[in-house]
């Protein structure tokens, strides 16, 4: 009898285990060992907290903004008195309305990415070391992602979720804006959304590495003087944007810019912490995305390769693929030896002779297959509207 | 007997030809080398003009035998093409403080950030350098110095 029942409290304790991990977003078909909760754990208490965490708390703010728009009941259609309209017979209203339209306008330049992709990409296998940064203990202890990858529920993945698009915007803001099918691309191989990844390949939701950070922020040289980064001005320009989604990131670069941040392999936390540290890692990917996008490639194209010098497919593919071996070197030694000055280029061609984009392709398409077979109604309906170029199905299409 | 005669004829003719072909253009492995020259002559030079006179020579000879390849392979280069080409674009920083009137140490520090990032992409954290970044990195201290 005590069998009996120890064999049914053990099946029920199983089935209960079972059951926690099918709410696991990183684990939809069953099939990983998410039975850690640590993560989600630590940023449940963290989003039930008074932090001072800038991503956090600008969360925290959006989350209350919905839930006081659900608690509100919908009131029936006023006329519209606040913009342009009714602003015409005051100058100063007129101004302001004017900022807001202009502010509303290019928000709406970067289209933002589904968070049915994101938990697609969640699903792929990424199999390299991931930390706990919760202080328990205050260390961040490593974990394998392969053997023991940590349970990702619902909360977190809209916070990615969130946090991506937010970073998207603010960073379309001063710039022509980013078009999100490549940052998706590029998080989808770098990472699969991991954002608590750390390994010497790279840290965070992009993969960073040493380089780029210094070649952001700056460095000391071996005179102890400090070098100002390259990519230093586009952290500038985000710090006058006036865009609302760049509030907490602006919170962060100024902290920066007060005190350096430590490179990922002396503390990766700074770089993968739910909050501050996914911010940071957002920030810095793409400052140089953009970067390498608007300050070597297209002067390199308007120079010497007038051909394909506005084809923004062209422009976005070279950018990726200066995160491949060589950087924008490699880049440009395929166009040469293509002969894209005279030839142009096709992007078929470009990713054929990148083993860096033919492998981001092939883990895209992987994302593509996962989204068809947990959410098939996204391409139905994605198919249906007959794409034009640049439609993704993992892209809102307003 | 004749058919054995015709096959040796064909293959000494392929083996001439190709010869003759290839002979004009230069390899990486001849860069290198036309680099250390330059790289020792210029390091007796006081005067920015005349470094900068010295790694021009280099990028003006990169620059033809590129143009060479390509009127050999109109549609798409080979392996030792693709080689020069990456030598000539990771040397491209170095190219551009060639052709500035004056250099100042935000230029070379630029210059110097420009090859190490892109030397370290897709290749990990802190990453050796190549022997092109390292090729490239030395005239820039040449010219900085």
């Amino acid at each position: 009898m005590t069998r009996l029942l120890a064999f049914l409290f053990s099946i029920l304790f199983l089935s209960c285990g079972y059951a926690d991990q099918m709410n696991c977003i990183n684990n939809k078909s069953g099939t990983k060992n998410t039975k850690n909760l640590r993560i989600n754990d630590s940023f449940e208490k963290l989003l039930q907290s008074d932090t001072k965490d800038p991503l956090i708390a600008d969360y925290q703010n959006y989350l209350k903004s919905l839930e006081q728009k659900k608690e509100t009941a919908p009131e029936p259609q006023k006329p519209q008195c606040y913009l342009m309209s009714c602003a015409e017979n005051f100058p100063v209203i007129k101004t302001l309305s004017a900022r807001v339209e202009k502010i509303f306008k290019s928000a709406n330049r970067t289209r933002k990415i589904k968070k049915e992709c994101i938990e697609a990409s969640l699903q792929r296998e990424v199999n390299n070391d991931g930390f706990f940064c919760d202080g328990i203990p205050k260390k961040p202890s490593k974990f394998d992602n392969k053997i023991d990858p940590p349970c990702l529920k619902e909360n977190i993945v809209d916070f990615i979720h969130y946090s991506v698009n937010q970073a998207l915007n603010c960073f379309s803001s001063q710039r022509e804006a980013i078009d999100s099918r490549f940052i998706l691309k590029k998080i989808n191989n770098e990472s699969g959304f991991n954002f608590f990844l750390g390994y010497s390949g790279g840290t965070g939701l992009g993969a960073l590495t040493s380089h780029p950070i210094k070649d952001t922020w700056g460095y000391f040289d071996e005179n102890k003087n400090f070098v100002k980064g390259r990519v230093k001005k586009v952290l500038e320009e985000i710090l006058e944007s006036p865009y609302p989604s760049c509030k907490p990131f602006i919170e962060i670069i100024k902290k920066d810019m007060a005190k350096n941040p430590p490179y990922p392999t002396d503390n990766y936390c700074t770089w993968i912490k739910p909050g501050e540290g996914l911010g940071r890692n957002l920030i810095y990917s793409l400052a140089y995305y953009v970067f390498v996008r608007d300050e070597v490639i297209k002067p390199e194209l308007n120079e010497k390769y007038k051909k394909i010098s506005t084809d923004k497919e062209i422009i976005n593919y070279l950018t990726l693929m200066s995160y491949g071996p060589g950087g924008t070197v490699g880049a440009m030694t395929e166009l040469t030896v293509n002969r894209a000055d005279r030839l142009g280029i096709s992007k078929e061609k470009l990713i054929n002779s990148s083993e860096y984009l033919t492998d981001t392709e092939k883990k895209s398409e992987e994302m593509i297959e996962i989204l068809k077979k947990d959410n098939p109604e996204i391409i139905k309906k994605f198919n249906s509207k007959k794409p034009a170029g640049g439609a993704h199905p993992c892209l809102d299409s307003e | 007997m004749p058919r054995f005669r015709v096959i040796f004829f064909l293959i000494t003719a392929i083996v001439v030809f190709s010869n003759y072909a290839f002979a004009d253009l230069k390899t990486v492995a001849d860069f290198y080398t036309d680099s250390n020259k330059l790289k020792a002559s210029t390091r007796q030079k006081k005067m920015l003009l005349d470094k900068q006179k010295k790694l021009m020579e280099l990028e003006m000879n990169m620059i033809s035998t590129l143009n060479e390849y390509e009127k050999r392979d109109p549609n798409k280069g080979g392996t030792e093409e693709r080689a020069v080409a990456l030598l000539r674009f990771t040397l491209r920083p170095a190219f551009s403080l060639a052709h500035k009137k004056s250099i100042s140490s935000s230029d070379c520090d630029y210059a110097k950030q420009s090859v190490q990032s892109d030397d370290s992409m897709g290749r990990g954290d802190s990453p050796p350098l190549t022997i092109q970044a390292k090729e490239a990195l030395e005239w820039i201290s040449i010219l900085c110095d």
